[in-house]
């Protein structure tokens, strides 16, 4: 009698092999699964989870090279980070020199990087910093010798920054300019909304368009967000759960906490090419609590009908429309 | 559908873990003995219509595998009262919405295969992020096709652990249930 590891072992080979050749072996294949529910059990088992892998797509930076070592951590913490840079210089100056024409090479062009509605991405920079790309999101880097520079053309990021007082990190976002002073933070820049900042280690000076040097820049510091617009800065204190809470779409999550309806809509139209809307202004102002995950619009349409009485009916615009079951018929 | 059954309580593997170890105090045979529940989970039909909780279900299955394994061995803990107690416990807390338990799995996903040995999760890598066929893969790390074959099915092993099998802190079997119930807040 095998064992629940053989009899695993054997449900990943087929389910593999089939993977490869759809119909491999077909009599043999069922002949397999039928000798044993335990057959079945461990490939479904398996079966499920390799689908569920296929979320994984949504890692893929766009526009880049096929990178076999895209999830590997190895190389952000110890290559990517300069781990490798003190290395260099106790090995010497032609070292270092020759680091340093590698270092102008790689770092003086411009890149850009683009996610689509309902992308996720994650971009570790030359310097070791690394950049989440929200939604629908793109982000201008011009690295140079002092200076490193970053435009939010739109959408949301969040940053990681790598430590290097040499070089400022100075991220810009509509009529914003951000300076990170060692530093984790998030920005989201919306069409006609301020510019908001989530800054979650260390501190972020925000000013106009000029540089913080020429003073009046607001500091924003760790556990505190930013609503930026073309007059004023306005800062606030966020709890810690508040905080995870808001950068919850880093795990493809979305959160709420007693939300109009109309704003969730608008969150999870960010994220999806099939809209929803809500034109009775009684549905609007539900309030939605709960996690669901940004893509799985299904779900949590399923989920507020079911906690409201609410059907979604498609509108002739292929947009879907929540309505109250009594307005309905 | 017993398929449907299965892929639904394949959600609460922790906990069915947990509950197995409770009985057996090994994880080789937790494994052989969460592999029979399945097997009979499939078989299952329920007598009265619609089943209200596939997780009780499952557990109560769970139960019966394990005193089965149990009279087999003639050997009956002492705790097994308190455990049977236990698995009312989680029936009444069982209504978790199952949106839940795929929260944080792309984040989880990323980390279970940067963990993968270095092969592994190249192979992974390219056909699972990057959509290659195994004999493009081959090709792209200079391997056989067979290799490929091997490197994918330890691969596919690893995450089912990693999404499935998600530890539960000994003698809490029931609080994952809590705090993903925390975690989905009602209006």
């Amino acid at each position: 009698m095998s064992t629940a590891r053989e009899i695993e072992a054997k449900a990943a080979e087929w389910l593999v092999h089939r993977d490869a050749v759809p119909d491999a072996n077909q009599d043999e294949f069922t002949g397999w699964l039928a000798a044993d529910p335990r057959h079945r059990a461990a490939y479904l088992r398996l079966a499920a989870a390799w689908g569920r892998t296929a979320q994984l797509r949504r890692m893929v930076p766009e526009g880049g090279e096929i990178d076999a070592d895209l999830l590997s951590v190895r190389r952000e913490s110890w290559w990517r980070s300069g781990g490798w840079r003190p290395l260099a210089l106790a090995a010497g100056i032609l070292v270092a020199a020759l680091a340093g024409i590698w270092w102008d090479a790689q770092e003086s062009a411009f890149r850009s990087y683009r996610t689509e509605i309902g992308g996720l991405s994650r971009i570790v920079l030359a310097d070791g910093s690394t950049v989440t790309l929200n939604t629908d999101t793109e982000l201008r880097v011009h690295f140079s010798p002092n200076k490193r520079e970053l435009t939010l053309v739109q959408g949301e990021a969040q940053f990681n920054v790598a430590h290097d007082t040499t070089r400022p990190f100075d991220v810009s976002a509509g009529a914003q300019l951000l300076r990170a002073v060692g530093t984790a933070f998030d920005v989201r820049l919306e069409n006609g909304r301020p510019v908001q900042l989530i800054v979650t280690e260390g501190r972020v000076a925000v000013t106009g368009a000029k540089p913080p040097e020429d003073g009046g820049a607001a500091m924003v510091s760790a556990g505190e967000q930013a609503i930026a617009d073309a007059l004023q800065v306005k800062v606030s204190h966020l709890s810690s759960t508040e905080v995870s809470r808001r950068l919850s779409w880093k795990t493809g999550e979305l959160s709420f906490q007693g939300e109009a309806l109309s704003d969730v809509i608008a969150e999870f139209n960010r994220y999806n090419r099939h809209k929803l809307r809500v034109d009775d202004p009684e549905v609007a102002k539900l309030q939605i609590g709960g996690n669901f995950q940004a893509l799985d619009v299904g779900s949590f349409v399923a989920a507020v009908g079911r906690s409201f009485d609410l059907v979604a009916k498609e509108a002739p615009d292929g947009t879907l429309m929540l309505v109250a079951r009594q307005h309905s018929r | 559908m017993a398929d449907e059954y299965l892929l639904e309580a394949l959600g609460s593997e922790a906990i069915l873990r947990a509950y197995l170890f409770r009985f057996v105090r090994n994880p080789a045979d937790v494994d052989e003995l969460l592999q029979e529940t399945y097997a009979r989970l499939l078989a299952a039909s329920p007598r009265n219509g619609a089943v209200r909780s596939v997780r009780a279900m499952a557990l109560t299955i769970a139960r019966n595998v394990a005193l089965d394994w149990l009279r087999h061995r003639d050997v009956v803990p002492m705790e097994l009262v308190s455990d049977l107690a236990a698995l009312d416990v989680l029936d009444e807390k069982a209504k978790v919405d199952e949106i839940v338990n795929s929260h944080q799995e792309l984040a989880l996903l990323s980390e279970v295969v940067a963990e993968l040995p270095a092969r592994i999760r190249q192979a992974f890598t390219l056909r699972r992020i990057y959509g290659l066929s195994q004999p493009e893969i081959a090709a792209h790390m200079g391997i056989s096709e067979a290799t490929v074959e091997q490197l994918l099915t330890r691969a596919v092993r690893r995450c089912a652990d990693a999404l499935f099998a998600r530890e539960v802190p000994a003698g809490q079997p029931d609080s994952m249930s809590a705090r993903l119930r925390r975690r989905l807040k009602s209006p």
